[in-house]
This record gives structure tokens, sequence and C-alpha cells, in this order.
């Protein structure tokens, strides 16, 4: 209860901050709104060249593009701050505050930022999501829905536990921002059907980094459920034990990095 | 010959920024790997995306889509990745830190051009990426491509569109650099860098061609190449695997040279300009 007071309190005073330079947060929330739609249309682009994709249509691809944008996003939104520390906060020493706090260092690392400019990148998504099922029969049952929306959160989390995991070895080595970014770039393999890409690929994103296990079957299950093969519930609960395991296993990384943390001496 | 020679004076005050600018990418040598690896995934996320297309396709893996065979797509999409980086300039972040930090009056003050300055910067930076990194991927990626057979080039003409590649690089560096020191200058304005470089890269990103060929949009995608962000990917790229007439690179060059005049007009006006708002905190 009391982490969770401390939560919103962090989070307003983030937002507060960040409304105090109105007009760049704007311009920041714009550049990702635009960026979304261009990746939007050169996706449509693409796959407009052909009636299908290995038995995708196009507004199939848009609702998985859209379903996998929201998962970056909310990552995006809560958890930004982790992208400084692998970059530049080890080297330049500024956590040194956050160790001498009663208070996990994580917790404060994830509570000290609300990204706004990620509203531009979930906006994109929620219009995508929203203009692709449009223009699908989807199968809407109480089962598909939950698949997804545990899929979704599923997936938010899973990007953050491997930018914890990544972020936390900068406490040894002091920037690991780039290995970061390379992880992140092939995290977007996940916005396409798995299927278009070879076993290993498919392999890696089911079981390795298992974004397509939390975002490709659920969508599938939306308008094919015979072709995911596996029962929604069951689905469900795999997906939650799996994300809890990779979420715990990134917090006790952390925990162990952090040990390893060494202020500049400035 | 006097003239000449008052030109190569003046110049050579300009020596050191350029070394400057060689000697920060020789810096941050261990960035270069992790471009790699980026480049490497990114290959082929193509490779795997164009597969597919092709092979759904009404003729399969043999299909010719917009101009481009399959080999041809992936050799687009590899040279476009590789031109990328080899014409990327750092001239809006640096006068962005510049504006930032307050230093930029120590520039101001000096008796050298601040446009000029930024220029051979970008010229130090260009000098390593395209002669120590573009170019030696260039020369393997189409050794392997033209050795395995999957393109075909008539040697003559082949060697006809390196050289007007060569010459469309450096106009492809020039205007980069021009849209750097642009959108910097509206960082004296702004105070801030992120969103607008965001917003200007996913521009470049889309108009330039280099995710996907303009070929594939259309009419648009015609009047998108008579803009000047398809200098920055689609024209000297399609130069390069010849698919373009040699009426059309003259127009081309020309239109580039245009734009390049233009944009460089516009940022003199700007800096002028800018020069008179400019607020130094602390003095």
């Amino acid at each position: 209860m009391k982490y969770i007071k401390l939560y919103f309190q962090y989070a307003k005073l983030s937002i507060m901050s960040k409304l105090s330079y109105k007009s760049n947060t704007i311009i920041g929330i714009a550049a990702f709104l635009f960026t979304e739609i261009t990746s939007i249309l050169t996706l449509f682009i693409i796959v407009s060249q052909v009636p299908s994709l290995e038995g995708w249509n196009m507004y199939q691809i848009g609702l998985l593009y859209g379903i996998t944008n929201l998962a970056i996003g909310l990552d995006h939104l809560f958890t930004d701050k982790l992208w400084n520390v692998a970059y530049f906060e080890v080297r330049s020493g500024t956590m040194d505050s956050l160790f001498l706090r009663p208070i996990p260092v994580l917790f404060q690392t994830i509570a000290l930022e609300i990204q706004l400019e990620a509203l531009g990148e979930i906006l994109t998504a929620i219009f995508l999501i929203i203009f692709c099922s449009c223009n699908l029969s989807l199968i809407v049952t109480f089962e598909s829905v939950l698949l997804l929306v545990v899929g979704i959160i599923g997936a938010a989390l899973l990007i953050t536990s491997f930018k914890i995991i990544i972020a936390s070895m900068a406490f040894a080595f002091k920037r690991t921002g780039p290995f970061l970014q390379i992880v992140y770039n092939f995290s977007n393999y996940s916005k396409y059907p798995l299927t278009i890409f070879p076993k290993i690929i498919r392999f890696a994103f089911t079981f390795l980094i298992p974004l397509g296990l939390c975002v490709f079957f659920p969508v599938t299950n939306l308008f094919n459920p015979s072709s995911i093969g596996i029962n929604p519930y069951l689905l469900v609960a795999i997906i939650i034990v799996v994300t809890a395991i990779i979420l715990t296993l990134a917090i006790l990384i952390w925990s162990k990095f952090a040990k390893r943390y060494e202020s500049t001496g400035s | 010959m006097l003239k000449m020679k008052k030109l190569k004076n003046s110049l050579s005050k300009y020596i050191p920024f350029f070394h400057a600018g060689l000697k920060s990418t020789l810096a941050y040598k261990s960035q270069i790997y992790g471009w790699m690896i980026i480049g490497v995934i990114e290959i082929l996320f193509i490779f795997f995306l164009y597969q597919a297309i092709y092979r759904n396709a009404p003729e399969g893996m043999n299909s010719v889509i917009n101009g481009l065979t399959f080999y041809e797509m992936i050799l687009y999409g590899a040279t476009s990745f590789i031109f990328g980086n080899a014409i990327s300039s750092e001239t809006g972040w640096n006068i962005y830190v510049e504006v930032r930090d307050g230093t930029v009056v120590n520039t101001l003050t000096k008796p050298v051009s601040y446009r000029i300055r930024h220029l051979f910067t970008c010229f130090g930076q260009a000098f390593f990426q395209v002669f120590f990194i573009a170019l030696p991927l260039l020369v393997i990626l189409y050794g392997i491509f033209i050795g395995c057979g999957f393109v075909q080039f008539e040697p003559l003409q082949f060697i006809l569109n390196i050289v007007f590649f060569l010459i469309f690089l450096l106009l492809a560096i020039l205007i980069n650099d021009s849209i750097g020191y642009l959108i910097g200058m509206l960082t004296f304005y702004t105070q801030h860098m992120f969103g607008l470089n965001m917003f200007i890269s996913s521009i470049k990103t889309f108009l330039s061609g280099t995710m996907v060929p303009l070929s594939y949009m259309g009419v648009f995608g015609v009047i998108f190449s008579y803009l000047p962000f398809a200098f920055l990917a689609s024209t000297p790229i399609l130069i390069l695997m010849g698919k373009m007439e040699l009426l059309m690179i003259f127009i081309y060059l020309t239109i580039a040279i245009g734009y390049l005049i233009l944009l460089e007009f516009i940022n003199h006006l700007l800096f002028k300009h800018c020069i008179k708002k400019i607020v130094v905190q602390g003095g």
C-alpha cells in the first residue's frame, strides 16, 4: 500500500515536471504519433503488394502490429527511465541519490518517470486495432478477450523484464544501451506473423523471448482459434507463469548487479 | 590564381574541425559493432519479410514487383541501410548541445563561419563512415550478389553507375547535413531536440525510400522522388543498381543541386535570425 501511494506521488511529480515544458512534451507525443503513422503506412504499402502473407491478410497483420505496438507503448510509458540507466546514469553517477534512500532502487527507477511521449505510440496502436478490427470478422468471446488482455500485459512485462536485465548489467559494465537497442530492434520481429520467419526465429519468439507466445497466438485466436492448437485458458496460464518467472528473474538479476554499483567519485 | 590561394588559406582554418569530426567518430568505434549487429538484424528482417512477399506473389519467387526482382529488393534494402549510415550527420545534435550548454557563444565570437565549421566536422565524420565502413561493405555486398549471379550488370554501364552514385553520395551527405543544420537552427527556438529529430527522421525514412522503395507507392512515389529526401536513399541506390536512365540522372542531378542551394539559403537566413534571438543562461 505504501509503495502504491509512493508510486502515484512519483508519477504525479514526473507528469508535472513534463508538463512544465508543455511544447516539448507535445512535440514528443506528436513525433511518436507521426513515426508510428509512417511505420504503419510502410507496413500497409509492403503487405498490399500481395493478396495475403502466409495466409494473413492486411487487416490481420495490422491488428497484430497494433497489439504488439500497444504492449511496446505501455512499457515505454511506464519504464522509460531504464534506457537512461543503460546509457548514461550509471556512467555519470547520477543514481547515487536513489541508492541512498530506503526504497528499492528498481522501484524508484521505474516510478520516477512517466514518459508521456509514449501516448503517441499508444494512440496510434489503439486506432490501428479499432480500424483493423472493424474490417475483420473476429471471434469475440470471453476467453479470446481474456487471452488478448493477458497477452498484451504479459508482452509489456516481458519487454520490461528484458530491459531490466540489460539495464542492470550497466551496474557492472557502465554502459549497455547499445545492447538494449539491439534486443529492442530484434523485438520488432514480433510485429509480424511468426509464420513468415524460419523455424529458428519462431522458436526464439515462442520460447526464448516469448513475445510471440503473448501476442501472436492470442491474435491468431481471434480469427482462427483452431490453428493455435492449445486451449486458450491453458495459454492464459502459461503466459502468466512464463511472464512471472522472467520478471522475477529480471528483479533478481537487477538486485545482484545493483550491488556492484559504484559512484563516479566526482 | 591569387583568388584560389586566398580560398585555400581561408579554408585551411577549418581543417581542425575536419579532424575533430573524424576523431569523434573514431572514438566511438565500439558503436560501429553495435550498428553492424543491428544492421544484420534489420537486413535479415528485410530478407524474411520480402521472401514471404515474393513467395506469396502470383509468380512466386520469380516475380518482379514494382520493377524489382527478389534479389534486387534485398540488394536495395541492404544498400539502403549502409547508405543511411554513410551519410548520417551529427550537425543537428552538435548545434543543439551548443545551444543547450551555451557554448555556442564561444564559436560565434571566433573568426570562423558557423556553417562551414559544422560542414567540415560533418566531412570528417563522413570520411570515416564512407571510406572505412560503407564502401568496403558495398564492395563485399555487390561482390557477393554479382558473384553468385543474383544480379547482373554490364561492366561498362556498372562503372558509369558507380561514378554517378559517388556524385550522388556526396550530394546526399551535403543535403542531409543541410537538413541537420536546419533542425539544429530550430533548436534555437525550441530548446529541445529529441522530438524534432524524431519527426525529421521519420519523414526522411519514409519519403527517402529507405524502408520501402518509392516505386511501391504508385503516383505518390513519383511525387516523392522529386523531393529532397529522395536523394538520401532512393535516387542514389537506384542509380547504382542501374535502374535509372541517363537523362533522368541528369534531371535529378540538377534538382539535387537546386535543393542544396535552396536549403543553404534558408539556413543562411535562419542563422541570421537565430543569432539575434540567442539567450545564454549565466553568461
